[in-house]
């Protein structure tokens, strides 16, 4: 848990959403050709981070899309600082620091000259701070834009998101073209960022490892679809791996998994309860840990295809 | 916001826009040279080429994929649009207004400035501008460079049909039919903008057409996704 979210008490029980939210979104509906977003609904709780994890493709972008109505939604609402994002679009733009995953701008203009473009948009545009936050990434102000590696361009990107003092910072895969020791700097900048309690964090990625050093709540999405939505504290307690031999994988036990991989040797089954597992189990041989988040990603839904238990994974 | 995204558009093209202008300046000024070009083909030159000058400017946002850094900026998309047509209409008449001073200071010139600036042939200058912005817009608008790139293939296969028509037993009355009507509306728009009625009359629907245009330019920006 992070400092930011410790200095409000968080609890096992706590509940994305049961804090002020300041975005709230419901039954979120997108199709594209191949891929549709299901209903999609959670929030996110005023001074907190949220992960928006998932595999490649899962619907993470299109959410954050969605939410800056870069694209169109089908169907839903969605709510940031209370207001309604479609109808006071400005506003709440106004309000909230954007990473896109592939950050793409003007290659001729300079790193300054980006700043000054943005500045007047932003009513609490902070020149100073812009400046302070180029020279601590090592953003060189008369450097031209084409001249940046992919991670120079997303520093740039988190400047110019967080030199207007945003509420909500909406950053979409910003780790995947960092180097480590800045990415370690940027999650330690994030944390820093919500520690007002002011302010919150929607970081959508699917390094996993990012979202354990630093999130608070986590939403998993697969294949368009919210699996869950609550404290990362509650799934990494709640959710486990069974490890054992292959013959005590009968469809019964199967049954029991969100999901599983089976070999000749044996089989690792994904559970969202513990404590159930611990009891059916108990005494039969088998390994029970703790789940990791990557290990939720990995493993849910895995083999349910086989075990037509999809009406309770997917 | 208007205001700052039309700075945006500026400050992010300046580059590009000065790039572009040294050509087209040039061609110009060798165009000076000829002496059977008349005030008014000169002028409708210049208006033709101004449309493509600021078209080729905004479909640099398709080419940069900087559409999304746009519009996640605190402005609607439809102030992003009219912001476009705003700075469009503003380049042309720059550039007509440079197209004429170049006239003026080129040594070797054979326009003279009194036909230039004669309302009518001004009159014809800025609806060919605002005509060609109002057909070509939506087409940036929603498709970018392929847009432009069909407008311009498009044209290209109706001079080739037409070219292969003129070979064509009694097809060739009709071409030149076709050339003589476009030619001679261009003259009689000329010739019929010195009276007062008609001019307004031709304000008033070349004002509906690029209002039609920008409707529908909003409305084609409004459902892209990014």
């Amino acid at each position: 848990m992070t400092s930011g979210a410790a200095s409000q008490a968080p609890g096992a029980a706590r509940h994305a959403g049961d804090a002020d939210p300041i975005l709230e979104i419901h039954a979120l509906r997108k199709s594209y050709g191949d891929f549709t977003l299901r209903d999609a609904s959670f929030s996110v709780p005023r001074g907190y981070i949220m992960g928006l994890v998932g595999p490649n493709g899962a619907g993470k972008t299109t959410i954050v899309k969605l939410l800056l109505n870069l694209i169109r939604r089908d169907a839903g609402e969605i709510r940031v600082f209370g207001l309604d994002a479609r109808q006071e679009e400005v506003a709440i733009k106004a309000r909230i620091g954007f990473v896109h995953e592939r950050p793409a701008f003007y290659e001729h203009v300079t790193v300054a000259g980006m700043g000054e473009v943005a500045a007047p948009f932003y009513p609490d545009w902070d020149r100073a701070l812009f400046r302070r936050l180029a020279a601590e990434f090592d953003l060189p102000l008369h450097k031209r834009v084409g001249a940046l590696s992919r991670g120079m361009r997303t520093k740039l990107a988190l400047a110019l998101a967080m030199a207007h003092h945003a509420e909500l910072l909406v950053l979409d895969e910003p780790t995947s073209g960092l180097d480590p020791v800045f990415r370690r700097e940027l999650l330690e900048r994030l944390s820093a960022y919500i520690q007002d309690g002011k302010r919150s964090v929607l970081f959508s990625t699917h390094i996993t490892s990012d979202l354990e050093r630093i999130a608070d709540y986590v939403t998993f999405i697969r294949e368009g679809r919210v699996m869950f939505s609550t404290t990362k504290d509650q799934v990494l307690e709640r959710w486990g791996i069974v490890k054992g031999g292959p013959e005590m994988l009968d469809a019964d036990t199967r049954r029991f998994f969100k999901g599983v991989e089976a070999s000749t040797v044996g089989f690792t089954g994904l559970t969202d309860d513990l404590e159930a597992a611990r009891r059916r189990f108990s005494g039969a041989g088998v390994v029970i840990e703790r789940a990791s988040l990557e290990d939720i990603m990995v493993y849910l839904g895995k083999g349910c295809e086989a075990t037509r238990t999809c009406e309770r994974c997917c | 916001m208007l205001r700052n995204i039309v700075r945006k558009e500026l400050i992010l093209n300046r580059k590009a826009l000065a790039g572009a202008a040294i050509p087209y300046i040039a061609w110009f000024a060798y165009v000076l040279r000829e002496p059977d070009v008349t005030a008014g083909e000169y002028l409708v030159m210049s208006a033709a080429m101004a449309v493509f000058y600021q078209v080729a400017l905004f479909v640099r946002e398709g080419k940069l994929k900087t559409a999304a850094l746009t519009c996640s900026l605190p402005v609607t998309r439809t102030v992003v649009v009219r912001a476009r047509y705003l700075v469009a209409c503003s380049l042309s008449a720059s550039w007509i207004g440079a197209a004429i001073l170049l006239a003026l200071a080129c040594p070797w010139s054979h326009v003279p400035l009194a036909r230039l600036v004669a309302p009518n042939t001004l009159g014809v200058a800025v609806s060919i501008v605002l005509l060609g912005t109002a057909i070509l817009f939506p087409l940036v608008v929603r498709f970018g460079l392929i847009g432009v790139l069909a407008f311009l293939v498009g044209m290209q296969v109706l001079g080739i049909l037409a070219f292969l028509a003129v070979g064509l037993p009694g097809a060739t009355a009709s071409v030149n039919a076709v050339l003589s009507f476009v030619t001679g509306s261009i003259r009689a728009l000329h010739a019929n903008l010195g009276h007062p009625g008609f001019a307004a009359m031709w304000t008033f629907v070349v004002l509906a057409i690029v209002a039609g245009s920008y409707g529908l330019s909003v409305c084609l920006y409004g459902r892209r996704d990014l």
